[in-house]
Formats: structure tokens, sequence, C-alpha cells
């Protein structure tokens, strides 16, 4: 499993596992059922703690994407559609509270955040259906 | 242990060369100067090295700070201890024979008196040198020093002058610049 | 076989001015821990408190489940260490310091310590003075590891050696822990390095643990806030370490971030709040009271 972790990026390295992780996941670069590195392997892989590897385990987990079977192994779960479209657009949320919080700090009206939006997904060719 | 006897005699070869280098050079010329000196000098110099050879020994391991890369090591500290002195023990009777054998064969003193004589003043020396590497052990570098000059001073030169065996030219010796005066 | 890689436990030591003191510290197999703090904090004395190289006036010392002074050498052969500047025979040759060394260790495995020989690029016939700092470090690294030790102690690692050894170093660190029955001690003041591969960190300073906790735990809960201050004028500080307000906003640092803490934040009425993570060297020099 190729991740990488950039100590210069100011998000938590656990935080760059869970992410990478979950976009693999979501994109179906890993499937459903594949066997995950252990904890500590994947700290010795990445050159990184056992901690920061479980932490990002237990939030995988919690977000239900992985889980952990005692004296087995950590598998990647298999996803219905629905907690596929969910786990998306949880990606998707943190981003855009990012941006609603950014421009509440710039004080940024609604109308105007609304149709910067829409030009974006024009852009960007989101599709309607 | 091998190992730990094995560098004494490493870290000392260039000062163990000089000091061959030095005992040649003052046989050679006593011998030729004065003869009854080369005796005095049998005396004088395996006690002169049992009181050095401890001190360079601790100077080595100061300088190199490997006192600390051997207390790390599961190693019990008289095995320190004991490889310094084997390696002492080993040097001075390496000049004991070397002594004895310049004194036999090329100044011609009789080789029992002179092995009955290297005989006693190497015992004593290592005595001397066993003390040495106790004050350096228990007191450290700066302060043996110290306590081994005090000590040589009292012991060694009421030692000299009873050992000598031609005490009449050393007494007439020391007595000349009174007696001149 | 005791759960614990070590114990200290009301452990003093005077040494001239500087005084140690750990009431309580102790750390589990299977991890690393990495001790964080200034030139001086009291580091190195801890670590050779470890190995018995310096004798605590006080307290208890416990090391892989056994007691210091009195299970000296045991613990010894079970140890790995590396100390700052590790110092060698200058005269002697690679090869006879291995020899050495390997004597007193039954473990010793000599295939590993020439696959070590091999993977550092050592070459055995060398003499130590000829060796560069790196390449010293190296060869202590060999000679801790060699033994297949059950604990690594590693004092100073990093420090001034390049990148590549760096990393190399952090590699065996990783690889070691890879058994869950191992664990590694190591001091640092390269934070960078301790944030990236420690379990837990224990920040000394002045000869006392200001903090040891879980790395990810320590990491949350020291954070920068920055925002606009209460339009009703509310006090904020009593909520923070530190707080630097300039006009209507503040910057502030927190040793107790949570969600709780955030929600206490929100009730006083500050707005546009954001929180960031603050780095080891960050959380070390706001613990020496350094504005940050």
């Amino acid at each position: 499993m190729l991740i990488v972790l950039d100590n210069s990026n100011p998000a938590p390295l656990y935080q760059q596992i869970v992410d990478q992780v979950r976009a693999k996941v979501l994109a179906g670069e890993i499937q459903p059922g594949t066997q995950l590195p252990s904890i500590r392997q994947l700290a010795a892989d990445l050159l990184t703690s056992v901690i920061t590897t479980k932490r990002a385990y237990q939030e995988l987990e919690a977000a239900g994407l992985i889980q952990t079977r005692p004296g087995r192994g950590t598998y990647v779960c298999e996803l219905t559609e629905s907690s596929r479209q969910r786990l998306k657009l949880a990606e998707v949320e943190d981003h855009i509270r990012e941006a609603v919080q950014a421009a509440a700090r710039l004080g940024i009206r609604r109308p105007q955040l609304v149709e910067l939006l829409e030009r974006m997904m024009e852009a960007e060719g989101l599709d309607d259906e | 242990m091998g190992p730990l006897v094995s560098k004494e005699f490493v870290q000392m070869r260039s000062q163990l060369l000089q000091t061959v280098g030095f005992l040649a050079l003052a046989l050679v010329v006593f011998s030729r100067t004065s003869p009854d000196m080369v005796l005095t000098f049998f005396n004088v110099f395996p006690v002169v090295m049992a009181m050095t050879l401890p001190q360079l020994s601790f100077m080595h391991e100061e300088r190199g700070h490997t006192f600390c890369f051997l207390r790390a090591l599961p190693m019990r500290p008289w095995e320190i201890v004991a490889a310094k002195y084997l390696a002492t023990f080993v040097v001075m009777v390496g000049f004991g024979i070397l002594l004895l054998l310049v004194g036999t064969l090329v100044i011609a003193v009789r080789p029992t008196v002179l092995m009955a004589h290297l005989t006693v003043i190497l015992l004593l020396s290592l005595l001397l040198a066993a003390i040495s590497y106790f004050f350096h052990f228990w007191l450290g570098l700066k302060a043996a020093r110290v306590a081994l000059l005090v000590l040589v001073g009292l012991v060694g030169g009421a030692f000299m002058l009873a050992v000598v065996p031609d005490a009449s030219a050393v007494t007439a010796l020391l007595s000349s610049p009174a007696g001149s005066s | 076989m005791s759960e614990k890689a070590f114990v200290l436990t009301g452990v003093e030591k005077q040494l001239g001015d500087f005084r140690l003191k750990i009431d309580d510290l102790s750390m589990d197999r299977g991890f690393v821990l990495g001790l964080v703090g200034r030139n001086g904090a009291g580091k190195t004395t801890t670590i050779r408190i470890l190995l018995n190289l310096i004798y605590p006036d006080r307290g208890r010392v416990s090391v892989l489940g056994l007691s210091m002074p009195r299970d000296e050498s045991t613990i010894k052969r079970r140890i790995g260490y590396v100390s700052e500047n590790p110092s060698f025979y200058e005269d002697m040759t690679v090869a006879w310091t291995i020899g050495l060394v390997s004597r007193y260790y039954p473990a010793w495995d000599q295939e590993l310590s020439q696959h070590y020989l091999r993977k550092f690029d050592l070459d055995p016939r060398k003499r130590v003075k000829q060796l560069s700092k790196g390449m010293r470090v190296k060869l202590a690294l060999t000679l801790a590891l060699s033994h297949r030790p059950e604990l690594l102690l590693l004092d100073e690692p990093t420090s001034g050696v390049d990148p590549v050894i760096r990393r190399e170093l952090l590699e065996e660190i990783a690889d070691m822990i890879k058994d869950e029955r191992h664990a590694v001690v190591f001091s640092s003041h390269i934070t960078q390095d301790v944030e990236q591969v420690a379990d837990y960190v224990a920040i000394i300073d002045d000869g006392r643990v200001r903090e040891y906790a879980d790395k990810e735990r320590l990491l949350d809960r020291w954070c920068r806030v920055t925002g606009r201050t209460p339009a009703n004028g509310r006090d904020i500080s009593p909520l923070f370490r530190s707080l630097r307000t300039q006009g209507d906003s503040f910057s502030g640092i927190t040793d107790r971030y949570s969600p709780e803490w955030e929600r206490r934040l929100e009730e006083t009425g500050v707005s546009g709040h954001r929180v960031h993570r603050l780095g080891l060297d960050e959380i070390l020099l706001s613990l020496s009271g350094k504005e940050i």
C-alpha cells in the first residue's frame, strides 16, 4: 500500500494516513477484502510510530472503512453503495466546511459564496444527475 | 581479557619504543663514562617505569574517553584493572630481561649477581606499579600523580641508597659538594 | 516477562549545580520513547541512569523487569547503547573493536554483525581514528544491535550526522520495534525525528519531566488558537497558557485542547477561531517559558 507521509504538511501524520487510505478505498485502488499491514508493519514501513498508525486505523475503523479481527488482521470493509456515497460526501464536506469557515471569517455573504460554488462546479464539469 | 591487554601494548607502543631507545642510549653513555652509574641506572629505571606506565595507560583512556566505552559493556570492573596490571607486568618483565641481557653481555656484570639484583628491583617496582594503579583508580589521574611523587620521594630515595651495590661511590658523589666547600 | 521496558521511581541525582529529579517514568515494551529537551536538561543523565553509568542518589531503577544495580550485568547484556559522540580505542581497527565487544555478549551473532558492517559500509580493517563521525555512530549501532538487544538506548544519535545516516538510524529504530517485546529510548534535540518515530514523548527541562504522554495525545492537547476576541470584552486568558492580543484578534497557546475546551472557548463569545497543532519544538519552547 503506497502511502506517502509529508512532515512539512501541517496535517497530523495519522490524519495523512487516514486521508490517503480513505481516498484509495473510495477510488477503488484498494479492493474490499484486501488485508492491510499490521500497525507495527505499517509503522516500520512508513518510518513512523505505532501510536500513529494505531490512531489512523482507529479512525478508519470508526469511519467504517476497515475492520480489525483480533489475531486475524486488518481488512478493508465491503462497502455498500450508500456507505460509499456517505463517505465520499464526508470527505468533500471537510473541504467545504473549510471554505465556508474562511468565507465567514472574511465576511463573504451567502449569495456570493453560492455563486462562486456554481461557477466552480460549471468549470469542473460536475454532473447534474 | 586478551584484547583488553593487547590494546594496552598498542596504545603505548610509541612510548615503549622511545623508552627502549632512551635505555639503549643511557646504557651506552654510562658504560663509557661511569660503569658504576650503570648499576644505579638499573635500579632507578624499573622504578621510574613503574610510575610512568600506569600514568600513560590512564592518560590514554582519559583522552580517548574510553573508560565510558568500557563501563557501558557488561564487563566487571575488575577486568579493566586486571588487564592493566597484566600489561604492566609483561612490560616490566620484558624490560627486566632486556636489562639482564644487556648487563651480562654488554657490560659483563656477573649474571647471577645481576639476576638476583634485578629480581628484587623488579618485585619492588611491580609493587610500586600496583600502588600506582590503585592510586589512579581511586583518586583519578591528577591526584594520583601528586600522591605518587610524594610516596616515591619518601621511599625511593631511601631505597636507592640502601640497595645500590657500590654504595661508597654514590655516597662519595653525594658528599663531595659538602666536602669540597 | 515483564511488561515494562523500564521503570524509574523517585530517582534523584545531583551533579554539581544540576539536579535531576524523576518521580515516576516508565514505559511498556513494544514502543519507542523520545526524550526531548534543551542541552543540559537531563536527557543524557536519564539514559545513563538506565545503564548504571551514573548511580542515582536516591530512587529505584528497574530495566526489563530486573533491578539496577543488582542485576547490572544481566541487564547490560540485553541492552544496546549508542552514546553521544561514541568513543572507541582510536588506534585499533573496527574488526578488533567488534572482537572486543563481542566477547561480553553471549547472544552475539557474528553473522549479524557482518550484515551490519556491509549494510553500513564499514570497512573492518579501518582504524577507528580514520572514521568520520557518521561512521562512528554506525559502528556504535552495529555493536549495539549485533547481540539482538531487547532495549535500545540512543543518546542524541542523529545530531551531527548527515541526512542519509539520520534516515538509516530511524530505519533501524523502526525495524527494532517490529518486535513488540523490544523497546527503544532515544534522546534528541532534533524534535522532528522524535515527532516522526516516537510513540511516547517525555519532555525534560531543568532536570524534571515536564510532560510525558502518548505522542498523538500530546500533540492533540497543545494547540495554537487564533481568532477574534469576544465583542463583550470577556477575558479569555484563563483558558490559555499564554495569550497575545492585538486589536480585536488574539493568538494563544493552550496545552489542554479538547472538544470540551473548544466548547468553553466558544461560550466566551470568540469568533472565527482556528486551531493549529503545535510542533514538538514549539511545545518545548513554550515549556521553557519562551514566547511563541
